[in-house]
């Protein structure tokens, strides 16, 4: 099979800087950690940071995704048209156009059991975006391990303060189900916060408003 | 499947909200407290504490007392203020 994705044009879990800081804020303004959106990440490979290509191509095995994602196996077990029609070169075609690519080849190759491939350590935006495709694609069984690895590397910068990068860690603790670090997290969220929580534009913001 | 549900996102906003109603009401139990003279002490010198508590918490939007959704108050932005009094 082959997954055909298409980069989509926004800017990922964009950070609404509108946001006021007033003197009985938190104290210390929080624009250090604000990344530009859109800027080269130290992790991003050559395939996907020069003038991305419209599209990138992935070819698959659809019996690896629907043991590890549910998602698939949904998909291809129904009759969703699109996966189901075989082409000439007895492929079929998936076209996906959200999320990151680079953070979907690492999730391949993971699934596709290509470990030597996957990272041993990512950047938590990086960490982020395999979030999204985990928590989208259904497949935590297969990906815990890793995540358990990223995570474990990068605790020590969990933020101490309301910012964007504890939103991602919110997110990312969740997906990969680490409680204490989701309790520690939300709790800073609680505690710090000067205004309604935002989710950014991460999946559970469309979770919530679609379920 | 294993989503982070509306109501978790909803309980981060509540539990904001609820410290901030607690910290918030025991400040305005303490002016309450100097205004009827509950607190042991005499008519001057509870006046005067209450301007001077007045004077520090009025240029920080402590008062009068603000209300949900609360924009621009931390927990620990109004608890830190207020521990520097």
């Amino acid at each position: 099979m082959i997954i055909i994705h298409r980069a989509p044009r926004e800017s990922f879990a964009p950070w609404d800087c509108a946001e006021g800081l007033s003197d009985i804020g938190d104290g210390e303004p929080d624009t250090k950690t604000i990344e530009t959106p859109g800027a080269p990440l130290d992790d991003s490979t050559p395939l996907i940071s020069q003038s991305p290509p419209p599209e990138l191509q992935f070819k698959v095995s659809s019996k690896h995704l629907t043991l590890a994602s549910l998602r698939f196996k949904k998909m291809l077990a129904g009759d969703y048209k699109e996966a189901n029609l075989v082409y000439p070169d007895s492929c079929r075609r998936v076209t996906i156009d959200a999320f990151d690519s680079e953070a979907l080849k690492i999730l391949l190759n993971i699934i596709h059991g290509k470990n030597s491939k996957v990272p041993g350590s990512l950047s938590l935006e990086m960490v982020a975006k395999v979030s999204e495709w985990v928590d989208d694609l259904d497949c935590y069984e297969q990906v815990g391990v890793f995540g358990d690895i990223w995570i474990r590397r990068l605790e020590n910068s969990l933020p101490k303060e309301y910012n964007r990068d504890l939103i991602l860690w919110i997110f990312i603790s969740f997906v990969f189900r680490q409680s204490s670090l989701f309790k520690s997290a939300t709790r800073t969220a609680i505690l710090h916060s000067t205004g309604p929580f935002q989710m950014l534009d991460l999946p559970i913001r469309s979770i919530i408003a679609g379920e | 499947m294993t989503a982070f549900t509306k109501w978790q996102s909803e309980s981060i906003d509540k539990q904001r909200l609820e410290l901030l109603e607690r910290l918030t009401a025991s400040i305005q139990g303490v002016v309450d407290g100097l205004c009827v003279g509950e607190l042991k002490c005499t008519f001057e010198c509870n006046s005067m504490l209450l301007g001077a508590l007045v004077k520090q918490i009025q240029p920080l939007g402590l008062w009068p007392r603000p209300s949900e959704p609360y924009t621009n108050f931390s927990f620990v932005g109004i608890a830190r203020a207020v521990r520097s009094f």
